[in-house]
């Protein structure tokens, strides 16, 4: 997800008035001799951590999701309560277990709610507030455009903190709606909305900077052309910007969705102790049950629901590229 | 400015077109709405932090009341007087500059190879360093603990280390990469012509001219360990509780007054690292990835 995301070009002040994509220097091609070879070691240390750290462990630990308790897999088998082991080709009996159990049934349906809402609003809020800017410039969608970038400031533990005071009980919500003559009306913390909120927070920065680079790219001859005909602001955005920003429109609703999956942080903090979403059944199924193996079994949930995301991602992209031939 | 100006005239000529009596009622419906919206997000976004900072030096509210009863440092007093607290300020200045390091010297050596020269494979590096992060990040911790536990690194400071230092590869690796990338051919063999050694013209063209993608990706990388919580708290607890896994247990256990203070005093580092590079940031959009929720 992350490489569709930013650009592959050079991301500092570049001396080059064109600099080259990282994939392919056509200049360099003949060094692929000792000293090539010596340069592709060097680019295999980051590689090596990751393998060790990143890749082998999801190996192992889909082999433990499968009983294989065995192995590398002794040391956290022997520690955790209450494994399924299995022979041979192993066993679906964790996944099972875990599939019927409710709690987990009841996470997945609300992760996936949180997810669609979260990214929905955030694409929502996301094109509002950079397409009003584009269209009808002025210091107050200036001054927003900055201020939705601000979250990407703030580390996530303490915006799920803040989040969670502002709109707690008794929070300045809370309080603002007392004021206000309507008790308990805003009170969101501990709740799905509390944690969608949050999700939107947090998620808000990526997705302004990613459509307004995408914006830029939309020609001011175009949108001259529709003033020029009598096109007003909202028609000039249904029909002149937003076809041109398909792509990013995709990028942002899949990488939000991707990022609520892989939270934890955010409905730890805010989110209800029932149902409680993915992430958070995933972690305390290891840290309060200790059940490593259950545990794994959630993680990989939530892996195949990002993969479900991802061929939303390559359906969509794909499905864009049949329609510009 | 001229495209304002344009916008603003027709806006204008659009309106006179309209009959006289409902446009300006529906300029003014307008830019009511446009208040409203820029009103509520500005509410949506700043008011939370505003409100954290209040709380870092209220004594305490007459609910429902927004102004505070009185205003005090106790809090901070609090913070600085307890030792579990300290602790773990002191631990999280110092894991994070050694994540920092151990980044650069895992990392920065692969971003020179990627950025200036081409090998077989290349493409495929690239892409392990970016897949790691397209996985949902809790369920790639999740799926480390096994690992772990077998290197029997669970709850030590290493694996503190190893969890935080996943989260900083792509950063050290690919902005710099770029930076190398970017440098001009034609600097490069100017150089050699002039009789400059491989090192003379790494140390002398290469490094000063990749050396703000390097600062950026450094700052990324230090902010990536440094408020890194969801990892560390699986594999550190009970020993190596930092800063941001602290925030776990004060939210639940310590007055609001202490989370508040130790929720600014977190954040001001990460907010002032992250202004001193916002163009480059910007630029990319790579700040973005940066927190995992």
């Amino acid at each position: 997800m992350m490489s569709d995301a930013p650009t592959l070009t050079a991301p500092a002040r570049s001396t080059h008035s064109n600099p080259p994509a990282l994939g392919r220097r056509p200049g360099r091609r003949g060094i692929a001799g000792p000293r090539g070879g010596r340069v592709a070691l060097l680019a295999l240390l980051p590689v090596a951590f990751l393998a060790v750290f990143g890749g082998i462990p999801v190996v192992l630990s889909l082999l433990l999701v499968l009983g294989h308790t065995g192995g590398p897999n002794q040391a956290v088998s022997e520690l955790g309560q209450n494994e399924i082991a299995g022979r041979g080709l192993g066993t679906l009996g964790a996944i099972t277990q875990v599939l019927r159990d409710k709690v987990f049934q009841q996470s997945v349906v609300a992760t996936v709610v949180v997810l669609l809402v979260t990214s929905m609003v955030v694409l929502g809020g996301g094109l509002a507030i950079t397409v009003w800017h584009r269209l009808r410039p002025s210091r107050p969608t200036a001054l927003l455009q900055f201020l939705a970038v601000i979250p990407l400031f703030v580390p996530v533990v303490i915006a799920s903190f803040a989040l969670w005071t502002f709109w707690g009980d008794r929070g300045a919500a809370d309080s603002a709606a007392q004021l206000a003559g309507v008790s308990h009306a805003l009170v969101f913390s501990g709740t799905l909305k509390g944690v969608v909120i949050a999700e939107v927070w947090v998620s808000l920065p990526f997705a302004v900077l990613l459509l307004r680079s995408g914006i830029a790219a939309v020609s001011d001859s175009s949108l001259d052309a529709a003033r020029d005909v009598g096109a007003g602001t909202l028609r000039t955005a249904r029909q002149i910007v937003l076809p041109q920003l398909r792509r990013e429109c995709l990028v942002v609703f899949c990488f939000t969705a991707v990022g609520v999956l892989g939270s934890f942080t955010v409905p730890y903090i805010i989110g209800p102790s029932s149902p409680l979403l993915l992430g958070v059944d995933a972690a305390t199924t290891f840290t309060s049950y200790n059940e490593p193996q259950q545990s794994a079994v959630i993680g990989f949930a939530i892996f195949a629901l990002a993969a479900v995301v991802g061929c939303v991602y390559a359906v969509g992209s794909r499905s864009r590229r049949v329609a510009a031939r | 400015m001229s495209r304002l100006a344009d916008a603003e005239r027709s806006g204008r000529t659009g309106r006179t077109g309209r009959s006289g009596r409902t446009a300006p009622r529906r300029a003014a419906a307008a830019v009511v709405l446009r208040g409203a919206c820029f009103v509520a997000a500005a509410v949506f976004i700043v008011l939370p932090l505003a409100w954290i900072v209040l709380l870092s030096f209220s004594s305490g509210f007459h609910f429902p009341s927004l102004v505070p009863t009185s205003l005090t440092l106790a809090w901070w007093r609090d913070v600085l007087s307890s030792p579990g607290l300290v602790h773990s300020i002191v631990l999280s200045v110092t894991i994070a500059p050694v994540v920092l390091a151990l980044s650069a010297l895992l990392c920065l050596p692969a971003a020179y190879a990627i950025g200036r020269y081409d090998f077989p494979g290349k493409r495929l590096v690239l892409l392990g360093v970016f897949s790691l992060n397209a996985f949902p990040r809790i369920s790639l911790y999740i799926a480390m603990i096994p690992m772990l536990f077998f290197l029997n690194l669970m709850g030590t400071a290493v694996g503190v280390v190893v969890v935080q230092l996943v989260g900083t590869v792509l950063f050290m690796t690919w902005i710099p990469a770029t930076g190398f990338a970017a440098v001009p051919e034609a600097l490069v063999d100017a150089a050699r012509d002039a009789g400059a050694s491989h090192l003379q013209v790494f140390s002398r063209v290469l490094l000063p001219l990749a050396r703000p993608s390097i600062v950026v990706a450094a700052v990324l990388s230090f902010l990536a360990a440094f408020d890194e919580a969801q990892g560390t708290f699986l594999v550190g607890a009970p020993h190596y509780v930092t800063m941001p896994v602290e925030m776990y247990s004060l939210v639940l256990d310590y007055p609001l007054g202490v989370a508040a203070v130790f929720a600014v005093a977190l954040s001001v580092p990460s907010a002032l690292l992250l202004w001193s590079v916002r163009r480059v940031l910007f630029g990319i959009g790579a700040g973005s990835a940066l927190h995992a929720r």
